[in-house]
């Protein structure tokens, strides 16, 4: 089966749930204002928007939409890897993935990518009009900009994501671990307190996430800070490479694992 | 009398032993939750001044958290418990068990409570290493009696509202999740009413639960609330019990509605 | 004595939506039940037989208080389930899927506590009742009182699910499918209780199932129902006996080629099928056998095939079935 049918299959699934169930359409359009509204208002409970001005030189609106943008593209395209064999699970197909000829490697490489530009339509509908507001044309480009470090931000993450899933689900009730990984994850990469300022033991751990970089890339960038940007693409790039074959043990230990246990619908 | 208490009694005694005995999802649900409120409320240190206190900043995120933490158990574990039952296939049995939705409520109360509690700990714990020990104390025990209270209440109506929409719609976990963010901030949950815009002064002031929101932060940190304290109490008192009542109404009718439908059929998310 | 069951032209209509593609979508109605009327008494076991999405659930459902019907009425131990449903639940015991409907983490025990309490039993009554209910479905010899809900195998689901249909002994029992998915063994123990219940502590029980040997053994009425309507009732024999009088002429057949070809001047209605290589199996319904049964074999024999064995048999339920539901056999 090649790359690409496993592409079409994947995208098929994707768009017919996502169509099928309108929340979830209009729930990837809202959520970027609704995490942005919900950290502005905490922002309201230890100080003003005027102060994150002065300190900054960027309006916190700009900034909380674009983190709201990077949290909710990352989690949306790690999620389907983290959750995919629960999923597959609780509906009594893994028993069917597993027993089939399937390249794993490529199968699970594959099923983000419908997120993908799933993600692109939430840049249009979050960043892009916003951005615009604030700076006009220029918005526009630096919203591409943003989506297009973004995606590459999700495609680096893949492999690290696909580890953690192989990992994680060695043991039982493997979604409550998930729910934990994940916010640390969140948390080490920086999404809404830059990565760049907190304490170095958390910075070094944080390094270990490929798309922290890219984060870090888009922050400097909002912020007006120095930054070599090519020297951070090409580590998250190659950080990318170097989970790869950690990816395939994680999940072929994990498949041998089940298949040794007897795999079972939940 | 005491039928409503052993049927209570069996809902607590079966969802404690159930969701914190043996399957730590209560440690694990703390954790998660703790860390992910860490990761939205740090970035306040971000829009605070100088010169700030900063244990004074960490107490207004603590009872900013804990109204929210509360709001949430509302929405998790009063409504979305009706999901689990019809996903468990449970629920058809509770119904015909001729116990009444009441017992649920008030078993699964004293486990929220529970929860409530040892979640706030741990996000003092949490709190006080990432950012400030908060100075909380209580400034006046009656306003934080009436406040809690209050609160308890308009919450219990507002998990009938959408515990209905769950029986009769099956409503999606995304839909929940976006009610149980939204109305913290819509309703003045999380930061003081006099601190806040207008437009939110007024949205807030229109919803049940900024009142004695208000009067547990007077009651907490000494904020005075937008409208004086007896008003407060006034207005949140009669405006949570028509609440409560609007939702026990409510419920009723979407219950009839899916007897008359059929239940919905529910997935994990 | 007053009937336990009296159900009067109920009907129920799902809206349903459907979709097709990734944007259309039109909603439906189906019919679920039109019109159905039947009783039934203490004492007794009616079952309701008929293929997936006959109607069985959806009238058990009504029966439970769990669905209102759009039409018609129906009383439980006397009470309308619509206007007195509370006093409709104090009378029955439920049994609907069998593999959920349990705390996954508390034990088979723990749960039975928890369904007692919220039954209003007292807590004596309840735990003499558990004790006496693990003992009689064996539930403590496989372990099931003890063990968490989840490590339950399929059987020793639907034995704590009849456990709980059980726990308030109520007179009249609503059981959906209860044997469906079951080892032989653990079928036949939940047959053997069931009609322990019906015939010794007179209970009525109201048993569905899509499985005609089961029905054949264990209801003394059946309601054969299809589409939403009750096609026929009675006993066992006496539907066996309301049909046209059939009898099956049962051949085994060593073909070479196709052993239809000869059969085809016979109008009868015939099933033919392959067991093995060149080994069919041929049903013929023919209502005097001894008169045609000698040109059948002829008209094999000489088209070169191999009559291995013949039996005349009566016709079956499942035959019974199939002649109400498309109106011949």
């Amino acid at each position: 089966m090649s790359f690409i049918d496993i592409l079409r299959a994947e995208f098929r699934l994707e768009y017919n749930d996502m169509f099928r169930r309108k929340s979830v359409l209009l729930m990837l359009i809202l959520y970027p204002y609704l995490f942005t509204l919900f950290t502005l208002f905490i922002g309201y409970a230890g100080g003003s928007p005027g102060v994150f001005i002065e300190k900054f030189g960027l309006n916190p609106i700009v900034y909380l939409i674009t983190s709201s943008y990077i949290l909710m593209s990352i989690l949306a395209s790690i999620d389907v890897l983290l959750w995919r064999p629960l999923y597959d699970s609780e509906n009594g197909t893994l028993i069917y993935i597993i027993s089939s000829p399937v390249n794993r490697l490529k199968y699970y490489i594959a099923l983000p990518f419908p997120r993908y530009t799933e993600l692109i339509l939430m840049g249009a509908t979050s960043i892009l009009p916003v951005y615009m507001y604030y700076y006009g044309l220029e918005g526009v480009l630096l919203s591409l900009l943003m989506i297009t470090l973004i995606t590459a931000g999700c495609v680096v993450m893949v492999p690290f994501a696909i580890f953690i899933a192989g990992v994680c689900h060695r043991v039982g009730e493997s979604w409550r671990i998930i729910n934990i990984v994940r916010p640390i994850v969140m948390i080490l990469m920086g999404v809404y307190y830059p990565r760049f300022y907190i304490p170095l033991i958390g910075y070094v751990i944080g390094s270990l996430i490929p798309s922290s970089f890219i984060v870090e890339i888009i922050q400097r960038t909002l912020l007006r800070l120095e930054s070599n940007t090519y020297l951070l693409l090409a580590v998250a790039f190659t950080l990318f490479f170097l989970y790869l074959p950690a990816s395939a043990w994680s999940i072929k230990a994990w498949e041998a694992k089940k298949v040794k246990e007897g795999v079972k619908i939940s | 009398m005491l039928r409503f208490l052993r049927r209570s009694y069996a809902v607590f005694k079966a969802y404690f032993i159930s969701d914190f005995i043996r399957s730590h999802g209560f440690i694990y649900g703390l954790i998660s939750m703790g860390l992910w409120i860490i990761m939205f409320t740090i970035p306040v240190t971000l829009f605070t001044p100088g010169g700030v206190s900063r244990d004074e900043v960490a107490s207004r995120i603590y009872v900013g958290i804990m109204l929210f933490y509360y709001f949430s158990a509302a929405s998790w574990d009063w409504a979305a418990e009706l999901r689990w039952m019809i996903m468990n296939g449970r629920l058809e049995y509770y119904i015909t068990s001729g116990a009444g939705f009441a017992p649920h409520y008030f078993g699964i109360l004293p486990f929220t409570l529970m929860w409530l509690c040892i979640a706030l700990v741990f996000n003092y714990a949490l709190l006080s290493i990432v950012w400030a020990p908060p100075a909380i104390t209580i400034v006046n025990s009656y306003a934080f009696a009436v406040g809690f209270i209050l609160y308890t209440v308009s919450l219990i109506g507002y998990a009938l509202l959408l515990g209905s929409s769950m029986l009769s719609t099956g409503s999606t976990g995304y839909f929940v999740e976006f009610l149980s963010f939204i109305l913290p901030v819509a309703t003045g949950g999380l930061f003081p009413l006099k601190q806040s815009p207008e437009i939110l002064k007024t949205i807030a002031l229109l919803t049940p639960f900024s009142y004695p929101a208000e009067l547990l932060r007077y009651s907490l940190l000494g904020i005075e609330p937008v409208v004086s304290i007896e008003k407060t109490i006034l207005i949140g008192g009669v405006y949570g019990a028509l609440f409560l009542i609007l939702g026990v109404i409510v419920f009723r009718i979407q219950l009839r509605k899916a007897l008359r439908n059929g239940f919905p059929t529910v997935s994990l998310w | 004595m007053s009937r336990a069951i009296e159900v009067e032209k109920i009907t129920k209509t799902y809206r349903v939506k459907s979709r097709r593609g990734l944007f259309k979508s039109s909603v439906e109605f189906v019919e679920a039940v039109k019109g159905i009327s039947f009783t039934a008494n203490y004492g007794s076991i009616v079952c309701l037989l008929g293929p997936n999405g006959a109607g069985k659930t959806t009238t058990i459902k009504i029966l439970a208080t769990l669905l209102l019907p759009d039409s018609g009425s129906a009383r439980v131990a006397g009470y309308d389930v619509v206007e007195e449903a509370s006093k409709v639940r104090e009378n029955i015991g439920l049994m609907l899927t069998v593999e959920k409907g349990f705390y996954g983490k508390l034990n088979g025990r723990e749960n039975l506590e928890y369904f007692a309490a919220l039954y209003g039993l007292p807590r004596s009554i309840a735990l003499k009742r558990i004790d006496h209910l693990v003992k009689l479905l064996e539930l403590d010899k496989l372990g099931a009182d003890r063990k968490l809900y989840e490590e339950f195998s399929l059987g020793m689901k639907a034995r704590l699910s009849l456990a709980r249909a059980l726990l308030k002994d109520a007179p009249i029992l609503l059981l959906d499918e209860p044997t469906l998915g079951l080892d032989p063994p653990s079928a036949r123990k939940i047959r053997e209780l069931v009609r322990d219940m019906a015939h010794r502590e007179n209970k009525s029980i109201l048993y569905t199932t899509h499985n005609m040997f089961e029905a054949e053994i264990v209801c003394d009425r059946i309601l054969l129902i299809n589409k939403g309507v009750i096609v026929a009732e009675g006993s066992p024999e006496e539907l066996k006996d309301k049909i046209p009088k059939l009898k099956v002429i049962n051949l085994v057949i060593k073909a070479s080629g196709d052993p239809g070809k000869p059969l085809e001047r016979f109008t009868f209605r015939k099933e033919i099928k392959q067991e093995e290589n060149s080994v069919f199996n041929v049903k013929m319904y023919v209502p005097k056998p001894e008169e045609v049964l000698g040109e059948i074999v002829k008209a094999l024999v000489n088209s070169g095939h191999e009559v291995v064995n013949v039996r005349v048999e009566e016709p079956s339920l499942e035959d019974v079935f199939i002649y109400y539901s498309e109106g011949s056999i």
